[in-house]
């Protein structure tokens, strides 16, 4: 038996390194490729038929081993429905007033029209150092890059950074590569949002840029300034540690993301806007 | 002409063995992307693929197995992963090369593939990580408080892998000795 490096493992290694840089001058030149898509596009039924199986199995156990905690937070749901009814009725006053204030001062009210399409995530990046994910829709949908994804509460969860027919690679918030621009929705003041990676396993935020005579407080709410990618208004994450930057000039504050990535199951994509 | 395409019951059986092989490639990387990509594991998400390549190459040698890594970690790398082309050279060269390397030195057994698949992990995380380092913001203490604790966990796997391996390597073994 031919215990070395044999022509054919030779053959072998110097295929691995061909392919290997082939493969990085390709997708450094040309992007993904039409092998890539087709690739992806056949392992997206099999990655949506297995992610709803496992969804399924999941919400069966959690059914059978989380009825209890489920009947608590039904009862306090029906406490919070009633003190929101409660609270709408109040705002329906305030809204009613505020309108007629605004006709008052003349100021035009900013209308902003969102269409929204829905989809599935089915799949993760399982580096740890990026934070992508699959989606069961693509370009046959209507879907195009750059378009952005977020929760039914309006949270910012990433934007469509590469698209097959049937799929689509969302690039999460979270992500080193992604930068917003954001500001504090309380006090105004804005700074460029970053994902940030930690040695904790939960992904953060990091808003940096801010002026160094900024005041900012625990849990303030940070939200996107707008832009042609981004619209208006939309919530990134709230403030949960603060300080100076390594140059002293400036402050950083680092957030909590709003959207709960570790439960996130369905998503909806911006396709239209106007800010 | 026909009976050049009659198919021996040696053939069959290696038809079978390495698409049982390709199903657990399949298997694990499903299961690494959508399952452990959701649920992670003690907070980290495991890399079950250099495991799954590694075992194969070692049982299989490195020509058979070579063929198998150089195929897995192309379609591995095709299927939309972070640092597609280095998972390429890496998954195809490192499983190579410790096959060789560890058929000269080591006697095959469940222990020593085990210690040869930690060397392979950690190579291949090591490798993708100083990328990290140097051109996007990783900080250099991310490699104890992260990279290891994830190559701990993947390691949690092979044990799992290496028997299904192992099982399917004996499929056609009597046609192979004869």
């Amino acid at each position: 038996m031919n215990r070395g490096f044999s022509g054919r493992v030779k053959v072998l290694l110097i295929l691995g390194v061909l392919i290997s840089v082939v493969f990085a001058v390709t997708t450094a030149l040309f992007g993904t490729g039409w092998l890539q898509k087709g690739v992806q596009g056949v392992l997206t039924p099999i990655r949506g038929g297995i992610s709803a199986i496992t969804n399924q199995i999941e919400r069966y156990y959690n059914y059978v081993f989380s009825y209890e905690s489920l009947a608590a937070e039904n009862a306090y749901l029906r406490s919070r429905i009633s003190d929101i009814e409660e609270e709408m009725r109040t705002a329906d006053a305030l809204e009613r007033e505020n309108k007629r204030l605004k006709q008052l001062l003349n100021l035009k009210e900013e209308h902003v029209d969102y269409q929204f399409d829905s989809a599935y995530v089915i799949s993760w990046d399982s580096s740890g150092w990026k934070s992508t994910f699959s989606i069961n829709k693509g370009s046959k949908d209507e879907l195009a890059e750059g378009m952005i994804a977020v929760t039914e509460l309006g949270q910012v969860v990433g934007i469509i950074t590469d698209i097959g027919p049937n799929w689509a690679t969302v690039t999460t918030v979270l992500d080193t590569s992604t930068e917003i621009s954001a500001s504090i929705a309380s006090s105004g003041y804005t700074g460029v949002v970053q994902g940030s990676l930690n040695s904790s396993n939960r992904g953060t935020l990091r808003m940096s840029y801010l002026p160094s005579d900024a005041v900012l407080r625990n849990n303030d709410q940070v939200v996107t300034t707008g832009s042609t990618v981004y619209p208006k208004d939309l919530v990134l994450g709230y403030i949960v540690d603060a300080g100076y930057d390594e140059t002293g000039v400036s402050k950083f504050a680092d957030l909590e993301p709003a959207a709960d990535f570790d439960s996130l199951e369905q998503i909806f994509l911006i396709t239209h806007f106007e800010n | 002409m026909l009976d050049k395409l009659y198919i021996t019951p040696k053939q069959w059986m290696r038809i079978f063995r390495w698409t049982l092989y390709s199903l657990l490639f399949l298997g694990c990387m499903m299961l690494q992307t959508v399952i452990l990509g959701k649920h992670k594991l003690f907070g980290l998400r495991p890399d079950l693929i250099p495991i799954v390549i590694s075992c194969v190459c070692l049982r299989e040698g490195p020509e058979r197995g070579g063929v198998y890594a150089l195929c897995c970690s192309l379609f591995w790398a095709l299927s939309g992963i972070d640092q597609g082309a280095l998972m390429i050279l890496l998954l195809t060269v490192l499983p190579i090369t410790a096959s060789v390397l560890f058929r000269r030195t080591f006697v095959l057994s469940f222990a020593s593939a085990l210690v040869c698949c930690g060397i392979i992990l950690l190579a291949v995380h090591s490798m993708g990580f100083l990328l990290k380092l140097f051109y996007e913001s990783a900080r250099g203490s991310l490699y104890f408080t992260r990279l290891i604790p994830t190559v701990a966990v993947s390691l949690l796997a092979q044990p799992a892998i290496y028997g299904i391996v192992k099982c399917i390597q004996k499929i056609g073994d009597p046609y192979e000795a004869a």
